[in-house]
């Protein structure tokens, strides 16, 4: 084996290891992971919020009304309502450590999965939620820093860093890659 | 319904290191227990080893592994935090309730359970665990008890759900710790956030092994902070100032506060104008801010969209000189930090020995959470990064406590196109708790840190050679050691295995242990595995001892694979050879004499011994699985023996000699109420002859207790 063969193999072998750990919260999902479990993934700005109990009283919501101006997975009309567990209803509040919150008027790309109860909420917690800024680059929410993919060297490595600071399109063209090779994928199988 | 007001910030403002949780009015203000002396939490009864569930959209699975003791576990947990004598908090003993499920987050029952419900699995999500509290949003009557007056952020109830699609264990047999992940959790339900200080039981992910079952620093402060003891309390002194870039105040920045001295390691974060204000034990603190985005990004404090866009860029910051701070006393510190983004970004770390070079081990990790380094050795410490690219104006920094850091080096070897790996030498003094440490690179004017990055742990623990015997041959040097049959009370002994004082958890079952009812698998940071079973710990001390049960899990092993660990060091592993029985007497007063009781309860002793005809109770251990004759005995490791069925008081058949005539055994049991003691009840016969200090010897299947111990007979 020369010698950069021996090195690719090092840093796999490397980061393998290193994403073995437990957690203690959520676990962390590569971009593949979260654009596969997502139902929807969409652009918008959020334009309202409010919060109500769920159906059997165990938790409060708080829903945010986004308006969509970009669909890159699934079927979304105007708008969707996501859901994320945590508010105040009625003199009563309920704070959950990790859950993920918007404030209106941000523009954000999220990644959306469909829960048991029928609500979209974001996926993988803040792992799910993209801030876009003024100049339409994304920053990711939640996810750690740190290498998700297996890399081939450094170099590499530092070019395929968890998204961030990509332009939104680059995201979507990203989504768009990932979930065409799923339906080749189900085609094959 | 009402509407809230969109503005929802969960931040607290930055008056304390640590993160708390927050109303989500406006402003937000932290919320609190009221009840932090009396804490009443129950667990649900799903929560026991082998649990499955069927909410996991792919069918029935395992949640809690079959060999783990949650019971144990959650009460080791809240242990954790009783034990922080500084702080005013109390989780009252642990009940268990056959509640099925959360029924009503206000429902004032506050439960530990696994998410069942479809609302309750919609609410967990892809979390592994996570606590909602609720708290008064207003400041006026409680709406669910009328007459009783609530402050705003009074939390009135919290539900810990474990997510039903995650394996637990408590045994290392999955990659999720349940008593780490409760420790964590019961430090939400006392409202603390998660923190930006990787080492952290609250850093959110991740954690190797079972590091989070062990209070850091920055949980420390903020528990002590919180709440803090009415009297005898810990002091505190302040530091505050304010992050500036150019002048301006810098939004959110994290701050570091660390005296390597004490071994403390707290965390901060500005507020949006910049300023900050941090209670801190009185100290002296290397104090740094660095921006998000080395391993912390803002969602991992739940920034919005809006605080996000407020973060900035700048080098990581150190100030000149440590920043001192007395007791009740106010030290200014502000920080003018370095403008510019690092390039020293995707730093790869590995280990090799102490003052070597070209021994590169062949493997490199990224820096994804904290790592942990057994301390009382000298290693060199070897990193690469693309912005690290030269010797010259590069230095790199491990702070924390007992640690020396030598000269950067250049390593013989290089990565693909040539990209240098420098190394360090670190001599790490030897700790007895686990302290987080700093690493803070400068290369020119770049900077990198990465703050709790490093946990240097106590020494590695070795098991002696012949480590393991009885608790009772240890007194008496007579049954052989190296054996151990399942429920054994026995002693480890080995070199940094155990605290230099070391906390004593009590004989047995009692409502004055230091776990109620059931013995801790971990005390005063020490645990014991027999193939991969945590052992109840009866006792630690002197670094070199620890007493423990044998797990009943092992019956039916040949052997069993030892491992001790503390302070988050693991031994390597010993086997002993696994026997049904081991049975032994516990001695008193002398090391000659059996420890037994008269038929009136009395000690029997040289002046107090037995008449012919009446029952003694001698007090051993190493009986085994008992075996009733079909008759089920749910005995639990580390919990009190349940009583025996009176259909069949002689488990495993006993026969008993005294002075070498057959004594009839009345009975043969652990000790009801007591892990890991049993008991043999025995008439004296009528015949005998012999008075004084008289043999006494139980046996069954080929094995007896002691062949030189006595009782008094008159």
């Amino acid at each position: 084996m020369n010698y950069l063969a021996r090195t690719r193999a090092i840093l796999t072998a490397g980061l393998l290891c290193a994403f073995t750990a437990s957690a203690t919260s959520v676990p962390r999902l590569s971009f593949e992971e979260l654009t596969d479990r997502s139902e929807l993934v969409v652009s918008g700005q959020i334009s309202r919020s409010w919060a109500d109990w769920d159906s059997s009283h165990h938790f409060i919501w708080t829903r945010y009304e986004l308006a969509v101006s970009g669909v890159y997975k699934g079927a979304a009309g105007s708008s969707v309502v996501l859901s994320e567990p945590g508010g105040e209803v009625g003199g009563m509040g309920q704070s959950i450590a990790g859950s993920v919150r918007y404030a209106v008027g941000d523009k954000v790309v999220v990644f959306l999965e469909r829960v048991p109860n029928g609500y979209l909420r974001t996926t993988g917690w803040s792992q799910g939620k993209f801030m876009v800024d003024s100049s339409g680059r994304v920053h990711g929410g939640g996810a750690l820093a740190g290498i998700d993919l297996v890399q081939t060297n450094v170099a590499q490595a530092v070019r395929d860093l968890p998204v961030d600071g990509i332009a939104t399109s680059e995201l979507a063209a990203r989504v768009a890659a990932r979930v065409r090779r799923q339906r080749k994928q189900r085609g094959v199988q | 319904m009402r509407r809230i007001l969109p503005l929802i910030f969960l931040l607290a403002v930055s008056s304390f290191g640590y993160i708390r949780l927050t109303t989500s009015g406006t402003p937000p203000v932290p919320i609190q227990r009221v009840d932090n002396t009396g804490i009443q939490f129950y667990l649900n009864s799903l929560i026991v080893a082998g649990a499955t569930s069927s909410q996991t959209g792919g069918g029935s699975m395992t949640v809690i592994s079959a060999n783990s003791n949650p019971v144990v576990a959650a009460r080791a947990a809240i242990a954790t935090w009783n034990a922080v004598s500084t702080a005013n908090v109390n989780f009252l003993p642990l009940k268990i309730t056959q509640t099925p499920n959360i029924q009503h987050a206000e429902d004032g029952l506050m439960v530990v359970t696994i998410a069942y419900a479809a609302d309750d699995v919609s609410a967990v999500g892809q979390a592994l665990a996570f606590t909602v509290n609720e708290y008064a949003a207003a400041t006026g009557t409680n709406p669910y008890v009328p007459g009783q007056t609530v402050v705003n952020g009074d939390i009135l109830d919290s539900d810990i759900l474990l997510n039903p699609a995650v394996q637990f264990s408590t045994d290392g047999s999955t990659s999720f710790d349940l008593q780490a992940v409760l420790t964590h959790e019961f430090g939400h339900a006392l409202s603390a956030n998660h923190t930006g200080v990787l080492g952290a039981t609250m850093f959110q992910a991740p954690t190797p092994g079972t590091i989070a079952r062990i209070l850091s620093a920055d949980d420390l402060s903020f528990v002590n902070s919180v709440y803090p003891a009415p009297s005898g309390a810990q002091t505190f002194g302040t530091i505050s100032g304010t992050v500036t870039l150019s002048g301006s105040p810098v939004p959110y920045a994290l701050l570091s506060f660390t005296d390597p001295a004490q071994g403390i390691n707290i965390g901060g974060l500005a507020a949006a104008n910049g300023t900050y204000s941090i209670q801190v034990p009185p100290g002296s603190y290397t104090t740094y801010a660095e921006p998000f985005g080395s391993v912390v990004q803002p969602g991992n404090l739940y920034f919005t969209v809006t605080q996000a866009a407020q973060t900035t860029t700048f080098q990581s910051t150190l100030l000149a000189s440590p920043v001192v701070v007395a007791a009740n006393s106010t030290t200014s510190a502000s920080v003018a930090v370095a403008p510019g983004s690092t390039n020293i970004t995707s730093l790869f770390y590995a280990f090799g020995g102490a003052g070597k070079t070209g021994d590169f081990s062949g493997i490199l990790h990224s820096i994804v959470g904290p790592v942990l380094i057994p301390s009382g050795q000298s290693l060199d410490l070897l990193l690469t990064s693309p912005g690290m690219t030269s010797l010259t104006g590069l230095s790199i920094a491990l702070t924390g406590k007992g640690i020396a850091v030598g000269a950067p080096r250049l390593d013989t070897t290089t990565l693909t196109g040539g990209q240098p790996i420098f190394r360090v030498t670190l001599t790490l003094a030897s700790l007895t708790a686990p302290a987080p440490s700093n690493l803070f690179i400068t290369q020119g004017s770049n900077t990198l840190s990465h703050t709790g990055a490093f946990v240097i742990v106590p020494p590695t623990p070795v098991i002696s050679a012949a480590g393991l015997v009885s608790a009772v041959s240890d007194l008496t040097g007579v049954v052989g050691s190296g054996t151990v049959s399942p429920g054994e009370y026995v002693t480890l002994y080995g070199s940094g295995v155990a605290p230099a004082t070391g906390p004593y958890a009590g004989i047995g079952y009692t409502n004055t242990g230091y776990v109620l009812g059931y013995l801790p698998q971990n005390l005063g940071g020490t645990s014991v595995t027999f193939n991969g079973v945590q052992a109840p710990v009866f006792f630690t001390g002197g670094g070199t001892q620890v007493n423990l049960q044998v797990p009943f899990e092992i019956a039916n092993h040949q052997t069993a694979q030892v491992i001790a660990s503390f302070g988050g060091s693991a031994s390597a592993p010993i086997t002993v050879p696994v026997v049904a029985q081991h049975p032994a007497l516990f001695t008193f007063p002398a090391n000659t004499n059996a420890y037994t009781a008269n038929q009136d309860g009395s000690i029997n002793t040289s002046t107090n011994a037995a008449a012919r005809g009446s029952y003694i109770t001698v007090v051993g251990t190493g009986i085994g699985l008992p075996s009733y004759t079909g008759i089920p005995y749910p005995i639990q490791t580390g919990g009190p023996a349940p009583a025996p069925p009176t259909a069949d008081l002689n488990a495993n058949g006993y026969t008993c000699t005294i002075g070498g005539v057959t004594a009839p055994v009345a009975f043969t049991g652990w000790y009801t109420g007591f892990a890991a003691e049993a008991e043999w009840i025995v008439q004296i016969p009528a015949s005998l002859s012999a008075t004084g200090a008289v043999p006494i010897q139980f046996s069954t299947g080929g094995v007896s207790t002691q062949s030189d111990l006595t009782v008094f007979i008159k």
